[in-house]
């Protein structure tokens, strides 16, 4: 055992050293452009619902080599979702792999249990502000999302749409709304009103809750399984499903402002350092941010002109009021926050 | 009791059509102990599954007990289940998940009989008496002796009672000793019960110590049917001949009288009138008598003693007869033959036959 | 007989990765933290999992649910074995050939279907009868236990079938007909001597069955978790793969170490029964084939109504919903404004680039696994039937445990010992080859039931007199064995590679960089994004390729009778 772990250390500490010159030096665009080149390429994955899959990539790929004068092929596969991804980044880490992905794209409590790059955002691009950055500049926010539900129109008439959470406890929806297996974004809600006031709310809840459907299955509500789906991971999904022409819709609840993230980050193995901070850079760029919008109907509020950066300003006007976990937040208080979440959980599993 | 008549069947395999009966007629007298017998691939076997209703066949009629059973041009074929026969198989086919009892018990209480549980026990008890395992009837089966199943396969197929029986090469899995056994205890129990009994075989010495009547195959088709000793005395071809044990051929000529050229010089011969041209002489060894000096002519030739073994009960010999050997099997009682002999060939022993020598084909 | 020790010796080696994996999971429970991390001994996920009443409200849906799935499965396999293999149905390449393609189809597409047929809400089939009948509650409900393992059967009955075929196959027919002969009729004999006889391998294949179906995911993700029934497999999925924390290894240890119990006993108690059988094994005297069974017209009847009601729910309306979800921009139940918006849309949108290098992968992963596998089993088979070696059972016990452990369990053993056990010894993470070792090692059970009946069949003898005559066993195997058991080993090998072509819950671990990317995982990825109705379209094109594969078989394999030769 001892032998082993030792010889864990001595391979990090090599691989460690050879990354170590080439990170830490990169301290201006020119020595990352310059590295990136000499990395040669980039392996890249994600799930194919982030950041627009494979198709995104593909864009990504163009738009990026054109932008900084490079000509760096995406190596891209589609990933798992991002809990298993994180996870398997942190045990390639571990037992001295390159990272199955340059460039790791997850939530707040993904990244918070990763071993990531450190690197002088701000710094070195001036179009990524200070708020973008979070954790001591080991991760940038590209995504926002706003959870909330999404409900089937012909279901659910325009004057019963529910404006504020509690309104889902109407007896008229008992049975027909569906919620996920994760519990999304009730802890996140715990943030806002605490976790005694979220709990009791729960207790409720689930009593009107028929089933549990992945984020992503919205076409079950669309196709009237459910009428409806709260929380939602984020309304990008419902709108995408709307604009199909599918019979949904999706809002936030006023009283429950929400704002989660998904941050860019270079976990410590990534193979092409370089490149993948030039990419995560060039993500938070309006052009970058386009792309996004396009493939995936996705932008962040903290980039002026996008799409989340008008919803986020237009719901504050009407006095909503956004709740968000900071990733340093979660690195404190990891253990209390998933005691809360399985808790969650177990509530709506019916346990 | 079994009438077959115009009996064809076809199999095809790997795109090639291979006759296996070709238009069979036969009649089995109530009562009878009837074999078929035949080399491998003669039919025999496909003729018994056709009447046991497990082939079908292509042309033909066949009826049981009076009762049209398959009729080609009714367009009926009854399944085996309305056949009212019972089946010994070459695998004795002995269910391995029942014991003995069961074995039996199945047949009598599922099958046409449909008896209550106290009747099939009587029946099972006297059945498995019929075949001295009456002591085995809870014994699971897959633990017999190979000997012991063959029994329990007779046993299930006399309890029903039927009126025929038939048996697929029933001794061919025994040792030689137990075949002996088995055979004599089948003999026994066919006359004990008046069965009427298919059997189908390819030896001729079983053929011949349990058959009523004996129907020779080959190719599909019916060579001959007689008692054992007309098969074996009046073949009505050589290849039948054959069959029955070995034979001396002897080439010749016929001209349509008793008098047949051969090359051994002049031969007289009981009957051979239908015969012209080039023609088989056959003589069985047994047949072929060896003599200090002769008085007579008729079918008696010179020869020299080229070889002699003793065998205890008969003595073989090798005789060179004019350049042919024959093979002659005398009684040592006659004493060591001396080296020259007279060979003697009795004519009403001697089948002649428009035929050339028949090939080893015939195993 | 020379070379005896190659053989044992590559069956040893062959199935020792079995038992490590095994016990790498048993290991696993007891971890605290995640591995890679210094390890740290509990047993608080076994007391957190054995003190919660929801484990056992889990546990008995899960039994309820496989059991359901095996009862349905075989319902259908059985009789439609013995239609193919004992009766004169004409069309039986055609039953084989829709069997066979039939397995392509993905089990989620499936779900999804039976939802929109027997929903209590928007279920039309359940609309239907409430029309009807004036009823004013849904009279089926497919969101139940008995639903879920209603759907799973239907998908499993494909390879409970072909499981069943062999075991048909390798029976005496005389058996049968010595029933028939004393008067039994079919029916009865079906009864007490064709299902007594098979139930040996019937059960096994019942195993296979409960156990792919103690590990499915889709159907109880899709339809249980949408009435909140929760199995196993949904269980650990969602401790694997949580929305915010990072997996919990240690309680998917757990609770795989109760799934392998379960397993172990089935085991256990199928070679009980099969010690028992072991003589049930009667060599036939006659090189005939057996008659089939004439049905008559009612029979015939009877039979095609079975057919034809087997096909469609379990073939027919899956692909046709397959082709329906692919065609529309977002999957709703039929309907004519629905038809109104049917679009090629998703096919050109489809990653072509990517699905080829998946379909390279895939490829070579339904060339290596097969042949693989065939070699080792082959060597298996032969120590387990005729080397006389003492412990043959014991080895045939051991490959018979991938057939009882869900292949979930094993991918996520192999994975960890692919990243902190070999990755020193042989690079295996995240290649191809990491997947044809486990993809190989996971059908070593289902490739020695296949050999087994079959060289069972295979008198010693034949082997003997070439042993006699000077000949090695190497080309005792080569010369003698492997003609013989031809028609046998390609049955297996195309059954392989098409269980290769739709392997899903062991890729979804183990695939993790486009080195190793199968065409299911592409087709899975796209569901789990969110485009269900690209993931049909995918579906789609590589089933259309698939056909001319599948056809071009059938049609040399009636030529040279490999189509019966299981």
């Amino acid at each position: 055992m001892i032998a082993r772990k030792k010889i864990v250390r001595i391979f990090c500490l090599i691989a460690g050293l050879i990354n170590m010159p080439a990170a830490g030096q990169a301290q201006t665009l020119a020595q990352l452009i310059d590295g990136a080149k000499k990395e040669g390429q980039l392996v890249l994955s994600w799930g194919t619902g982030t950041m627009g899959g494979i198709e995104g990539a593909q864009t990504m790929e163009k738009a990026f080599n054109k932008k900084y004068g490079l000509n760096l092929p995406f190596k891209f596969s589609p990933g798992p979702a991002m809990p298993q991804f994180a996870s398997r980044i942190i045990q390639e880490e571990k037992a001295g792999q390159p990272a199955s992905s340059d460039l790791f794209i997850g939530s707040e409590n993904h990244v918070a249990r990763m071993s990531l790059k450190k690197l002088d955002w701000p710094k070195i691009f001036p179009h990524i502000t200070k708020p973008m950055t979070d954790w001591d500049n080991r991760v940038l926010i590209v995504v926002s999302r706003t959870p909330g539900f999404t409900y089937n129109t012909n279901l659910v008439r325009a004057n019963e749409v529910p404006q504020n959470i509690e309104d889902t406890l109407n007896p008229k929806w008992q049975g027909k709304i569906a919620s996920t297996p994760y519990a999304a974004s009730f802890d996140r809600l715990a943030l806002a009103w605490g976790e005694e006031k979220t709990t009791a709310f729960m207790h409720k809840f689930t009593k009107q809750v028929a089933g549990l459907i992945r984020c992503g299955e919205e076409e079950r509500v669309a196709n009237g399984e459910f009428a409806m789906l709260a929380f939602n991971c984020d309304l990008a999904d419902a709108n995408d499903m709307r604009e199909k022409g599918a019979p949904v819709n999706g809002r936030i609840f006023k009283d429950a402002g929400i704002l989660s993230y998904w941050y860019l980050a270079v976990p410590s193995n990534s193979a092409h350092p370089n490149g993948a901070s030039l990419l995560a850079a060039f993500l938070l760029t309006k052009e970058g941010q386009d792309i996004l919008w396009n493939t995936e109907k996705t932008s962040s509020h903290l980039v002026e002109g996008t799409y989340m950066y008008k919803f986020v300003k237009e719901q504050e006007r009407q006095s909503v009021k956004f709740y968000a976990n900071p990733v340093s937040d979660v690195v404190k208080n990891q253990e209390n926050q998933s005691r809360v979440r399985q808790k969650f959980q177990d509530i709506l599993a019916g346990k | 009791m079994i009438s077959i008549a115009g009996v064809s069947k076809n199999f095809s395999a790997d795109d090639r059509s291979v006759a296996a009966l070709r238009s069979v007629h036969l009649e089995v007298n109530r009562g009878e102990f009837f074999v078929l017998l035949g080399p491998s691939g003669s039919g025999k076997t496909t003729l018994l599954r056709a009447v046991a209703g497990l082939e079908k066949p292509d042309q033909g009629e066949i009826s049981l007990d009076g009762k049209l059973v398959y009729s080609r041009s009714q367009g009926l074929c009854a399944p085996p289940e309305e056949r009212q026969v019972g089946m010994v198989f070459q695998s004795y086919a002995i269910w391995p998940h029942l014991t003995v009892a069961e074995n039996i018990g199945l047949v009598l209480t599922h099958g046409r009989l449909r008896l209550s549980k106290k009747e099939a026990a009587a029946r099972i008890h006297h059945s498995l008496s019929l075949v001295q395992l009456q002591d085995f009837e809870t014994r699971p089966a897959r633990l017999l002796s190979g000997g012991q199943q063959q029994r329990v396969a007779l046993a299930r197929a006399l309890a029903i009672n039927p009126a025929l029986v038939l048996m697929d090469e029933p001794l061919s899995n025994l040792d030689a000793r137990l075949r002996e056994e088995v055979r004599a205890n089948i003999k026994k129990l066919a006359v004990q019960i008046g069965m009427t009994v298919l059997y189908v075989t390819h030896d001729q010495i079983e053929a011949m110590m349990l058959a009523d009547q004996i129907a020779v195959m080959a190719h599909g088709e019916i060579l001959q049917v007689g008692r054992p000793a007309e098969l074996y005395r009046h073949p009505a071809s050589a290849l039948v001949a054959e069959f029955f044990g070995s034979i001396n051929w002897i080439r010749g000529m016929a001209h349509g009288n008793n008098r047949v050229e051969t090359e051994l010089g002049p031969l007289w011969v009981a009957d051979s009138r239908h015969c012209h041209g080039a023609v088989i002489v056959g003589v069985r060894p047994e047949d072929v008598h060896l003599q200090r000096s002769s008085n007579e002519n008729e079918n008696r030739i010179e020869g020299k003693v080229r070889n002699s073994v003793f065998l205890g009960d008969q003595i073989v010999c090798e005789i060179d007869v004019r350049g042919k050997i024959l093979i002659a099997k005398g009684s040592p009682n006659d004493g060591e033959p001396s080296d020259t002999v007279f060979v003697y060939l009795p004519r009403e022993r001697l089948v002649v036959f428009s035929d050339r020598v028949p090939s080893d084909s015939l195993g | 007989m020379k070379g005896r020790g190659l053989a044992v010796a590559i069956s040893a080696t062959a199935l020792l990765p079995v038992l490590g994996l095994l016990l790498l999971v048993l290991w696993m429970g007891f971890w605290q933290n995640g591995p890679g991390e210094p390890i740290v001994y509990t047993t608080s996920h076994f007391r957190k999992i054995f003190t919660d009443a929801f484990t056992y409200k889990t546990f008995l849906n899960t039994l309820g649910f496989a059991t359901t799935a095996v009862l349905v499965a075989l319902f259908f396999a059985i009789p439609l074995a013995w239609l193919v293999e004992r009766t004169n149905l004409p069309g039986k390449s055609f039953i084989l050939a829709i069997v066979t393609l039939g397995a392509l189809l993905p089990t989620f597409f499936t779900a999804m279907g039976w939802v929109f047929l027997l929903h209590p809400r928007i279920g039309i089939v359940n609309r239907f009868l409430m029309d009807i009948f004036g009823l004013t509650q849904a009279p089926l409900n497919v969101a139940s236990i008995v639903g879920m393992g209603w759907v799973e059967g239907l998908g499993l009955s494909s390879i409970a079938f072909v499981m069943i075929v062999a075991t048909y196959r390798s029976m005496d027919p005389a058996l049968e007909e010595a029933a028939r002969v004393h008067g039994l009729g079919i029916f009865r004999t079906l009864l007490y001597v064709t299902l007594p006889l098979t139930f040996p391998g019937i059960l096994a294949a019942a195993i296979y069955v409960f156990t792919i179906a103690l590990s499915a995911f889709e159907v109880p993700a899709i339809i249980g978790l949408s009435n909140k029934i929760f199995t196993f497999a949904t269980f650990i999925f969602y401790k694997i793969q949580p929305l915010e924390e990072l997996p919990s290894y240690g309680v998917a240890g757990a609770v795989s170490t109760i799934l392998i119990i379960l397993a172990l006993l089935l085991s256990w108690s199928y070679f009980r029964l099969l010690r028992f059988s072991h003589r049930y094994a009667v060599v036939t005297g006659k090189a005939y084939r057996p008659q089939p069974v004439e049905l008559g017209s009612k029979g015939r009847l009877l039979a095609w109504s079975f057919l034809g009601f087997y096909f469609t729910v379990a073939k027919l309306l899956p692909l046709l919903l397959l082709v329906w979800a692919a065609l529309l921009r977002y999957f709703q139940p039929p309907s004519w404004a629905a038809l109104a918006q049917v679009s090629m849309n998703n096919f050109y949108g489809l990653p072509w680039k990517l699905l080829l290098h998946g379909a390279w992968n895939t490829l070579i992963l339904m060339l290596a696994v097969p042949t693989l596998t065939l070699f080792l089993c082959l060597a298996i088979s032969w120590t387990v039937l005729r080397s006389g070696v003492r412990f043959r059972v014991l080895f045939d016990a051991v490959a018979f445990l991938p057939h009882a452990v869900p292949h979930l369990i094993l991918a996520i053993a192999s994975m960890f010992a692919a990243l902190f056990l070999l990755r020193n010894v042989v690079p295996l993470y995240g290649s191809l080859l990491i997947l044809v070792f486990v993809y190989t090692i996971s059908r070593i059970s289902f490739a020695t039931r296949i050999i087994n009946n079959s060289l069972a069949q295979i008198h010693p003898e034949l082997e003997e007199a070439a042993f006699v005559g000077g000949l090695k066993l190497l080309q005792v195997m080569r010369k003698i064995l492997i003609p013989l058991l031809k028609p046998a080993l390609v049955y297996a090998w195309i059954w392989m590679a098409l269980l290769c072509y739709r392997e899903l819950t062991m890729a979804s671990v183990l695939v993790t960089s486009q080195a190793n990317v199968t065409l299911p995982m592409i087709v899975w990825s796209l569901w789990l994004g969110g485009s269900l109705n690209q993931a049909a379209a995918a579906n789609l094109v590589v089933l259309i390729c698939m056909v001319p594969v599948v056809l071009l078989y059938f049609v040399f394999g009636r030529r040279s009778r490999i189509a019966e030769g299981a």
